[in-house]
């Protein structure tokens, strides 16, 4: 069973994917912000990760960008949620090393295909 | 002849005298007529000489043809009452015979005949022709009271006489006519040297009338200017006619003048008084004027005025001859009224301009080309606070310029001495503070060559910070947008996906009461992120910030995924889908998510439009017609309700569904055809739609194959090899082997190359062929790189072109400090040099500094000057010292001179940037001349890189270009979005 790690700061967000999420058969953990998103991923523990991007401590960007220069997540997928639709924000999370890029409300077929892919699941 | 009355017997005297007496008075009379200066004179003497006691004849009358062939008696002796000037008209009388053969007729006794006019003094009489060479000019005529008093000796001495008089009136007149020649030549010389005095017109026109009328021998004339605005003639000149008519107005056709301003031909009235024509101006003057001569004053065709000469002699008739002497009046007055009404024309539209220019609210100055100042406006004064004592006969750039911006104004006046330059930039008033102006100069030429500028400012600070504040509005409204977005997209989350989860549970546990409802606020709260999404969507295209996200992809596989995401919204309504695409459509460049958008929103609109139909989509790629240019097209038809005209014709604009009702019936925001449309244009295509009411309707969508390569919706430009070229590039250098270098560099990049050997050569070419790139050779003869670089971006049509300047030193390697990574200027300015070192000071203390200067205070100074601030120093004297010393230890940071002996500061740049661990030290040039404050800013603004000329590679050079092509690619797109 794949292990996903959610990073999310709004509980109700964090609460309704995970249980969505586990309904679909993954395990997830969750992390509440930037900072222990990244001490969490580090332990080397999960398969994906799903970054909000708009974080307390540190940001979605920042921990992506931390997480990509440590060379036991250096390969990760990481698929970047934000609600943020306006322009720049794709381009934004893939600079910062995100694998792929979602919008927020999560359209939960559409997130399931991109997370089955990176997993290589599909 | 007639005689009015005699009082005395008049007869022939048989009192003669001697025959010496009588050969004495008749020698007395020859001398008396050979000194006589005119025809009168001549007439008065004969009558007189031959009345002498020692000849005996008494009454005698001397009769002179006047043009019309009458006889006027010119001098006469016994005839008391008859009047001067007295007329004898062809036919009548007797000496008509004498006029009509030219030979003595003798009439012994006057009282039978016929012809002769009665008078007491009938007696005998004989009439002698006076004539000249054949031609009869005259009549002599002598009278006696008796019958047959007259001998053949008599009828000897009188032809005699008679013969000498006309010899005498011939020489007389010859003498007249040459000075009357004479005359006319002074009159004209004096008129011609009046017409270039600047004397007042009507003065001027005064002396000319003045002398007309002394030469033609009349009693006075008149003199009119035409008013073309009222069509009358004005008196201008009034000259001894019994009246000063001068300010009296005649109509056209109104009097003698008035007739002639009519019929541009001259007229001669005889009898005034009884003319018809007579002008009720002049009622007053009929008794002193008898006859008018009338000409009009032409220039060409144009009347400008009219001349006209009175006289009051009866014995006087206006002749061939006197209109010849009008004549020669009449142009030399109408040239001094045309240049009089020239002059005041000129002056008017001077003092009209000069009225414009003062009250003009623009501030306007004008100058020399050589750009100093003759003369500015008000307005000018106002705005840049000089007075004209102040500003007049300064250089405009340097008054009102500040070291910023005295280079960029420099090129707006060089460009204004030959065409028109326009463009935005801060000025400095006298008080030092500066202004944003809009300025324009505009070459001043005169008969085709310039002699000088004009230059306008208008003050365009509050326009724009007006302008700024607009624009930090505007994004403020779009930080705005995108945090309501963010805020409203997280409760949606919320309720899309709890309902969501709801209703699988629902299902799953068979709670089939609650499947419906949960599926209604899912579905609402759906619709509600469509809107959202749409109107943030349309907000950024009318903000001008949506960006196309260009990658290439394949049209084959796009398609496919749409249909999969559309069919089932096609089968909600019953509907039946069918898709054609052609063979080997192959792959785009195109945003694709704006593509799928498009297609999606014009499926999901024919299925929604359409109940138990078809719909259809077909797929091809084709090149135009028009300029070629490789282009898909998407064409939806359906088979649903269609649209009437008027519906079509708002279809595009947002909010505006075939009806309001229509949201609620079919759903949907009303904006996805206009965000579509919007969509299709910034990547330089089209959307179209036809459509019938009730019968469905088909939209066409046409995109460029390759977006971004050929502009949107322009008129193809002859697109031969433009279309295949990657871009154009233009070089600019002055050595042609450089020129040729480049060219076949470029050229094998598939890039159009134009070449220009001079700055001027390359600005003109630069505006002819508007390249994508530009590279520009700083060293050149005549306009150097950094004029012709301040031109382009002077020129708003040019300013967006990237440019590469290439630059030497000299012709040795040493390229122009690409690796520096700041420049300071000599003398150091201690607080520059501290803030720059700042930047590369290491985290923690210390760090130490290499100082290559070959100066020894110069860099006695830098150690002690960076010593105090905490810094490591060490120095050498030039290049190789330097190297030296970084074989043993690597400094924080370099400061580098770049004049130096042995090994200069470029040589030493391109030695250190080759060793991998040096490549990375920051190095600060430090030059004393090299850049001016200027040069600097262009260098890190304006300019886009500088390259070594003879270091840089083949590879460094088409990368940097085509790295700039990039660029403007992607600049041009943006500029499309926000249209």
């Amino acid at each position: 069973m794949s292990r996903v790690l959610l990073v999310e700061d709004n509980e109700m967000n964090r609460d309704m994917l995970s249980r969505r999420l586990r309904k679909k058969g993954f395990e997830v953990d969750m992390a509440l912000d930037g900072a222990q998103g990244v001490e969490m991923a580090r332990s080397g523990a999960y398969d994906i990760v799903l970054m909000d991007m708009s974080l307390p401590v540190i940001d979605g960007w920042e921990a992506t960008r931390q997480l990509r220069a440590a060379p036991e997540t250096q390969t990760i997928p990481i698929i970047a949620l934000t609600a943020h639709a306006m322009s720049g924000d794709r381009d934004k999370a893939m600079d910062a090393g995100c694998s792929d890029y979602d919008t927020k409300p999560v359209e939960i077929d559409r997130l399931l295909l991109k997370m089955n892919t990176l997993l290589g699941v599909a | 002849m007639r005689q009015v009355s005699s009082k005395s017997a008049a007869r022939r005297t048989p009192r003669r005298g001697t025959l010496a007496h009588r050969q004495a008075a008749l020698l007395r009379l020859a001398v008396d007529l050979v000194a006589a200066t005119d025809e009168a004179q001549v007439c008065q003497r004969l009558v007189d000489g031959l009345h002498d006691e020692a000849l005996g004849y008494d009454f005698l009358g001397a009769f002179l043809l006047d043009e019309t062939g009458d006889r006027v008696l010119r001098a006469s002796i016994g005839w008391p009452d008859v009047p001067k000037a007295w007329r004898v008209h062809p036919g009548q009388g007797l000496s008509d015979r004498a006029v009509k053969d030219a030979k003595l007729h003798y009439t012994a006794a006057v009282a039978g005949e016929r012809s002769y006019l009665p008078s007491l003094n009938s007696g005998s009489e004989v009439d002698v022709p006076l004539h000249i060479d054949g031609q009869v000019i005259g009549v002599l005529v002598v009278e006696s009271a008796e019958p047959n008093a007259f001998t053949p000796s008599d009828f000897k001495v009188l032809s005699a006489v008679a013969d000498f008089a006309s010899l005498a009136i011939g020489r007389a007149r010859l003498l007249v006519s040459e000075r009357r020649r004479a005359d006319e030549q002074k009159a004209l010389l004096d008129t011609m040297a009046d017409l270039s005095s600047e004397r007042e017109l009507s003065k001027l026109l005064q002396a000319v009338l003045e002398r007309a009328v002394t030469l033609l021998g009349v009693t006075g004339g008149e003199l009119a200017i035409y008013d073309e605005q009222t069509r009358e003639l004005v008196i201008v000149a009034s000259h001894h006619i019994g009246k000063d008519s001068t300010g009296v107005r005649l109509g056209l056709g109104e009097g003698a003048m008035g007739t002639v301003a009519v019929t541009h031909e001259p007229l001669i009235i005889p009898e005034y008084d009884e003319w018809s024509g007579r002008s009720r101006s002049y009622s007053d003057v009929r008794s002193t004027v008898r006859a008018v001569m009338a000409a009009p004053l032409l220039i060409g065709k144009r009347l400008v005025g009219a001349i006209a000469s009175v006289h009051s002699d009866p014995a006087r008739q206006f002749g061939a001859d006197d209109l010849r002497l009008l004549n020669l009046f009449a142009p030399q007055a109408a040239i001094a009224i045309e240049n009089a009404r020239l002059y005041t024309e000129a002056q008017r539209q001077k003092e009209y301009f000069e009225t414009v220019v003062v009250n003009s609210p623009v501030a306007i100055v004008t100058l020399e080309t050589n750009g100093r100042i003759t003369s500015f406006n008000p307005a000018f004064e106002k705005l840049f606070g000089y007075t004209q004592e102040e500003g007049v006969g300064r250089d405009l750039d340097d008054l009102i310029n500040t070291a910023e911006t005295q280079a960029e104004a420099k090129a707006y006046t060089s460009q204004a001495t030959h065409r028109t330059a326009r463009g935005i930039g801060k000025r400095r008033r006298k008080d030092g503070s500066l202004l944003d102006v809009e300025l324009a100069g505009v070459p001043v030429a005169v008969e085709g060559k310039n002699v000088g500028i004009m230059a306008l400012y208008h003050d365009v600070t509050d326009l724009l910070s007006a302008k700024r504040e607009a624009e930090s509005a505007n994004q403020a409204k779009s930080r705005f947008l995108a945090n309501m977005s963010h805020e409203l997209r997280t409760p949606l989350n919320a309720i899309i996906g709890y309902s969501e989860m709801l209703k699988e549970d629902a299902e799953e546990n068979g709670d089939t009461a609650y499947i419906a409802d949960l599926a209604k606020i899912r579905s609402s709260g759906k619709h509600l992120l469509a809107l959202i999404n749409d109107v943030l969507d349309l907000s950024k295209i009318e903000a001008g910030k949506m960006e196309l996200y260009l990658e290439t992809f394949d049209v084959r596989a796009t398609v496919d995924d749409v249909v999969t995401t559309v069919e089932p919204l096609i089968a909600q309504n019953g509907n039946h889908l069918e898709v054609n695409c052609a063979p080997g459509l192959g792959a785009m460049r195109a945003d694709m998510i704006k593509v799928r958008q498009t297609l999606l929103n014009l499926l999901s609109n024919a299925s929604k439009f359409t109940d138990h139909g078809t719909v259809r989509l077909d797929v091809t790629r084709a090149r135009t017609a028009q300029g070629g240019r490789d282009e898909y097209t998407f064409r939806v038809s359906d088979t649903g309700i269609g649209m009437t005209d008027a519906q079509q014709a708002k279809l595009f604009e947002a909010f505006s569904q075939a009806e309001a009702s229509t949201t609620r019936r079919f759903g949907g925001t009303g904006l996805g055809l206009a965000i579509s449309r919007r969509f299709c244009e910034m990547m330089g295509g089209t959307i179209t739609v036809e459509s019938e009411h009730g019968r469905g309707s088909t939209f066409t969508v046409r995109l460029p194959a390759s977006v971004g390569e050929s502009t949107p919706a322009e008129t193809p430009v002859a697109a031969s090899d433009v279309a295949q070229s990657a871009g154009r590039v233009l070089v600019i250098d002055d050595e042609a082997s450089v020129r040729s270098l480049m060219r076949r560099f470029l050229l094998r990049e598939g890039l159009t190359v134009d070449e220009a050997a001079t700055g001027e050569a390359g600005l003109r070419a630069a505006r002819e062929t508007r390249p994508d790139a530009i590279t520009l050779d700083v060293m050149m003869p005549g306009m150097d790189g950094w004029s012709v670089l301040a031109a382009l971006k002077a020129d708003p049509e040019l300013c967006d072109v990237p440019v590469i300047m290439l630059t030497i030193v000299d012709d040795k390697r040493a390229g122009f400090a690409l690796g520096a990574s700041e420049y300071l200027t000599k003398p150091i300015d201690r607080e520059q040099l501290r803030r720059v070192l700042a930047k590369y000071r290491p985290i923690g203390e210390g760090g130490s500094v290499l100082v290559v200067e070959d100066d020894p205070s110069a860099s006695d100074l830098l150690r002690r000057t960076l010593g105090a601030e905490g810094w490591q120093v060490r120095v050498a004297a030039n290049g190789r010292e330097a190297l030296a010393r970084m074989d043993v230890e690597d400094p924080a940071i370099i400061l580098l001179d770049l004049m130096m002996p042995e090994m200069d500061g470029f040589e030493f740049l391109s030695e250190i940037r080759s060793l991998p661990r040096a490549s990375t030290v920051p190095v600060i040039v430090v030059t004393a001349k090299e850049l001016t404050a200027a040069e600097r800013s262009k260098l890190n603004g304006q300019v886009t890189t500088v390259l070594q000329k003879g270091n840089y590679s083949r590879d460094e050079l088409l990368s940097e270009i085509a790295s700039q092509l990039g660029n403007r690619i992607r600049r041009s797109t943006q500029s499309g979005e926000t249209r």
